[in-house]
């Protein structure tokens, strides 16, 4: 009941900020330097027959808010137009790019919660040893490093000097389990780092206070055990903040995508926005800016919703 | 005083070396980029026939790419662009974001509203994605870069200043300006601004690192610098499409924007911790057990002979926390002795160390900060001081159970009444969850707690502050301890629920024999409840006896001002008694009496150190003049 009144708080919310995010998608069009419509055409290989396609195409001798209006009409029923490169309807490539981005982002927040997790609670109940410092130098470095600049690293050592792992050609799940694997580990640990980064510094911090805290010390005068104390009591109360930032990290993972994708030939959606962006394909990009948006919407939605089912004290916010 | 606060961030940041270091590679990459404008080993662009990626030699230091062109005359180009384009962005967006942030934060309501629901918008998408459909749009380039760029960090900076802004217009100085009728852009910038400045210089050293890995990797995907420019990020472009022809060629450009990167962060958490926006760097905690590092004691300790009606015998106690100017005493060499089903109050100003000595007895204190320098705490015969965590846990909870001072904190607000009881009953006993559901049910009917059941199922947020100390009783009972510290127990509540823990605890001493040790600061509460009582001053026990004897017939100068300083609520007084003079800090002492320099009856002989003595059969006592203590303040009496 209580995350329900939540959760359609969060949804209601959301309505606005869509719309504005489509003002901006569909506001791109007006960024386009001279005529857009001449731009659009193809440029230099335009012709005035094609010119006037595209302004009848994109309504743009419509009254802006008419051409608004109808555009955001369509983009609610997912119509985004065609792509302007191969005429294909844009909410089907998208479609189509989803599963091979999914795996990677997957691979990517389960390693930085399963390897943030660790390193945050090594170093939150070891704090002040020299254990602690490495891995809080380790998250700095994590922090730090450019995804791509990781993802060429991990390129030179693991595929081309070792040869454990292939550095492109990503192998579907139903093809082969294995390969799928292998061609997903390299860039989900390249679009992971931030994650694993930041929780595991997080955590730590987070850790150090509960430990600290009143309740822990409850636990022990009780006799509880060091798990009970660490496992259960500071964990969980350090859990809210750790999930905050891993939440926010996903902002940076899903932007990841674009530049991992192309470094990994993966064909996802973060390849989509590339090509669409060298090849200014308009409607390709306004659906594309939606997509991303609802996506990082949804990580947002889920993390308010793993916090509210950690703490119960809240209600609203 | 702005300008001392800022000299003193700055020490403090050269004084840590990590940000030094990263201060100086900045600097360097700053001079590499400046000299580049006139000077550059060769021309970035012109091509050497005949040796394309080549290694490092005396002509070009750093080798030549895969057209023949010097890598360190491209790096160093690509430094200019690199540093110029972040250095535009971020100053572009703080002179946008200023107004946008100041204004929201300071104005609030509709125009704070309307900037929010914006932002939200923009951060929704993530920032990468935002930027490559501006390009996408405008088209590559520096310039369109930098635009786009902007646009993605714009955001941010107005989220912070906006926050810092909201934050600082509360305070009453910004009243005082506006009931001056300063005009909005003085106040804005010469009065809100400053309080701004601290968070939003972390964020921009953070976002001079993000907004150079963002142009980097524009430029590594061609949309963002493009040729003739070079960037950093345009350089490891060309060195990663070799790769496979010379995978060295990727080392140069990738330590260039990795180690420039860290710096920014670097220089960011060193002034974040400067700042002192977050807690300083955790010194190492053990975990659940007080160390005793006897090592330090003045005395081996024997081992006395339990008194046989004695529930709990501390001896020599003293208990030492690390500070960054030393070691320092909280307890001193503290004798005890609590007999079973008495109440027993440890009393004294806050300071005195009557909680850190409570907390000594089970070893609960994290260390370091704290060590138990010397001492025997005897409980059912075995000596806490030297028992593991694993022996210490049978006796926590089992034997000494403790009750705090603040319930508010002291119960795990993530879990239910329940949970927290279940816990606190299958510690000690092997009853299954159901078992120990009723159990607890039962205790809390015993502390008095209306439909138990249902109390099991709610979490702490949901009961009054009464109602939790009530919780914390029964799971201290839960284990039927013999002895059971409450600490300040009645403190945080109000007088009605006061005197009802109260009463609960004196009937929990009949009704479970156990022996009860009460710290307080009151001595109206130790008149009420306890039987024995120990005052404490400064980390020493100054005086112990029997309530009625220690208030009809006080011994220590210190307990008899304290008595003085009782509020009565029988006499009309035009203010409180108080203590002149404050506690010597623990740097201060020295061998002699703690208290002489605040006591009126201070003598010669109080500077020699003072014992603990029997001053008869009822009274010990750390004074030397105790026996003379009447006669002075008869004579004290009549002078006054």
């Amino acid at each position: 009941m209580r995350l329900l009144r939540i959760l359609v708080r969060r949804v209601l919310h959301a309505i606005p900020v869509l719309l504005l995010v489509s003002l901006g998608a569909f506001g791109l069009l007006y960024l386009i330097p001279g005529d857009p419509a001449y731009t659009l055409a193809g440029g230099e290989n335009s012709t005035p027959e094609s010119i006037a396609a595209v302004r009848k195409e994109f309504n743009l001798d419509d009254p802006f808010f008419q051409q608004f209006g109808r555009w955001l009409w369509n983009a609610i029923h997912f119509d985004f137009g065609r792509s302007l490169q191969n005429n294909l309807p844009v909410r089907t490539q998208i479609l189509q790019r989803i599963p091979e981005t999914l795996s990677i982002a997957t691979g990517a927040i389960l390693i930085a919660t399963v390897v943030g997790l660790l390193l945050g609670i090594i170093s939150g109940t070891r704090a002040g040893t020299v254990v602690d410092r490495l891995i809080s130098a380790i998250s700095v470095g994590a922090i730090a490093i450019p995804s791509f600049v990781l993802a060429i690293l991990l390129v030179r050592v693991f595929a081309i000097e070792l040869e454990w792992l292939p550095a492109v050609s990503y192998v579907p799940l139903s093809e082969s389990a294995v390969g799928w694997l292998k061609s997903i580990i390299l860039p989900s640990i390249a679009l992971s780092a931030l994650g694993v980064g930041g929780l595991s510094r997080q955590l730590r911090s987070s850790l150090v206070g509960t430990l600290r805290s009143d309740f822990v010390r409850t636990t022990w005068t009780l006799g509880g055990s060091r798990w009970q104390a660490v496992g259960k009591h500071a964990l969980r109360n350090a859990a809210g903040p750790a999930v905050a930032t891993l939440g926010a990290s996903l902002a940076f993972l899903i932007g990841g995508t674009v530049i991992i994708e192309q470094i990994f030939a993966i064909n996802g959606v973060g390849s989509l926005m590339f090509s669409a962006a060298t090849t200014a394909d308009l409607p390709l990009l306004r659906g594309l800016m939606i997509w991303f948006a609802l996506v990082q919407l949804a990580a947002y939605l889920l993390t308010d919703i793993a916090l509210v089912l950690l703490n119960p004290r809240i209600e609203v916010g | 005083m702005a300008a001392r606060a800022r000299r003193s961030v700055l020490s403090r940041m050269l004084r840590d070396p990590i940000a030094v270091a990263s201060f100086v590679w900045i600097a360097l990459m700053g001079v590499l980029a400046v000299t580049s404008i006139w000077w550059t080993p060769f021309p970035p662009n012109k091509q050497f026939t005949g040796k394309p990626l080549k290694g490092p030699n005396g002509n070009n230091w750093l080798g030549t790419d895969d057209v023949g062109r010097d890598i360190l005359s491209r790096l160093m180009e690509g430094a200019s662009v690199s540093l110029r384009v972040s250095l535009s962005v971020v100053i572009a967006s703080l002179i946008i974001a200023l107004p946008i942030g100041l204004l929201s934060g300071y104005l609030g309501k509709w125009v704070d509203t309307v900037t929010m629901r914006i932002l939200d918008a923009a951060t929704s998408i993530p920032g990468l994605v935002a930027a490559l459909a501006i390009i996408g749009v405008l088209g590559p380039g520096m310039v369109n870069l930098v635009y786009a760029l902007i646009i993605v960090v714009v955001p941010s900076f107005v989220r912070i200043i906006r926050a810092q802004a909201l934050a600082v217009s509360a305070e009453p100085f910004i009243d005082a300006s506006r009931a001056a009728g300063s005009p909005l852009w003085r106040i804005l910038f010469q009065r809100v601004l400053p309080g701004v400045v601290p968070a939003l210089s972390v964020q921009v050293s953070m976002s001079l690192g993000t907004v150079l890995t963002a142009e980097a990797a524009l430029s590594f995907l061609g949309l963002g610098v493009v040729p003739p420019n070079a960037s950093w990020g345009s350089v490891l472009k060309r060195a990663y499409s070799n790769i496979l022809r010379d995978p060295g060629g990727i080392t140069i450009p990738i330590v260039f924007i990795g180690l420039t990167v860290l710096s920014f962060n670097l220089i960011g958490d060193a002034l974040r911790d400067a700042l002192e926006l977050t807690a300083k760097r955790q010194r190492r905690t053990r975990l659940g057990i007080t160390d005793v590092r006897s090592g330090l004691a003045e005395q081996a300790v024997e081992h006395p002979s339990m008194d046989a009606d004695a529930a709990l015998q501390v001896r020599h106690l003293s208990l030492s926390f690390r500070t960054d100017r030393g070691a320092v005493d909280a307890v001193t060499n503290v004798d005890l002795t609590i007999r079973r089903r008495q109440i027993h109050a440890i009393v004294g100003e806050s300071g005195a160390g009557k909680s850190a000595m409570s907390l000594a007895l089970v070893r609960v204190l994290p260390s370091p900060p704290a060590d138990i320098t010397s001492g025997s705490v005897i409980f059912d015969g075995n000596d806490t001081m030297s028992m593991t965590l694993d022996q210490i846990r049978e006796v926590r909870g089992a034997g000494i159970a403790m009750v705090f001072q603040n319930p508010m904190t002291s119960l795990d607000p993530s879990f239910t009444i329940g949970n927290s009881m279940d816990e606190a009953i299958r510690n000690h006993s092997d009853v299954t969850r159901a078992q120990a559901n009723r159990i607890g049910v039962e205790l809390l009917q015993q502390v008095g707690i209306s439909s138990p059941e249902r109390r099991m199922r709610q979490y702490p947020h949901q009961l009054s502050g009464g109602m939790r100390q009530r919780v914390m009783i029964a799971m201290a009972l839960a284990a039927t301890p013999q002895v059971l510290i409450a600490d300040e127990p009645t403190t945080a509540l109000d007088v009605t629920t006061q005197a009802q823990i109260l009463d609960l605890l004196r009937s929990l001493r009949d009704s479970h024999e156990m022996s009860i040790i009460f710290v307080t600061h009151d001595l109206g509460v130790v008149a009420d409840i306890a039987d024995t009582v120990t005052v404490m001053y400064a980390g020493e026990a100054v005086e112990s006896a029997s309530v009625e004897r220690l208030f009809a017939h006080p011994r220590h100068p210190y307990t008899t001002a304290l008595l003085g300083a009782v509020p009565d609520a029988s006499v009309k007084q035009t203010r409180l008694a108080t203590i002149p003079g404050t506690v010597l800090s623990p740097w201060e002492r020295d061998g002699g009496c703690r208290f002489r320099q605040r006591c009126e009856f201070a003598a010669e002989e109080c500077t020699e150190p003072q014992a603990l003595r029997a001053f008869d059969e009822w009274t010990t006592v750390r004074c030397v003049r105790a026996e003379h203590l009447d006669d002075l303040r008869a004579a004290k009496g009549t002078a006054g």
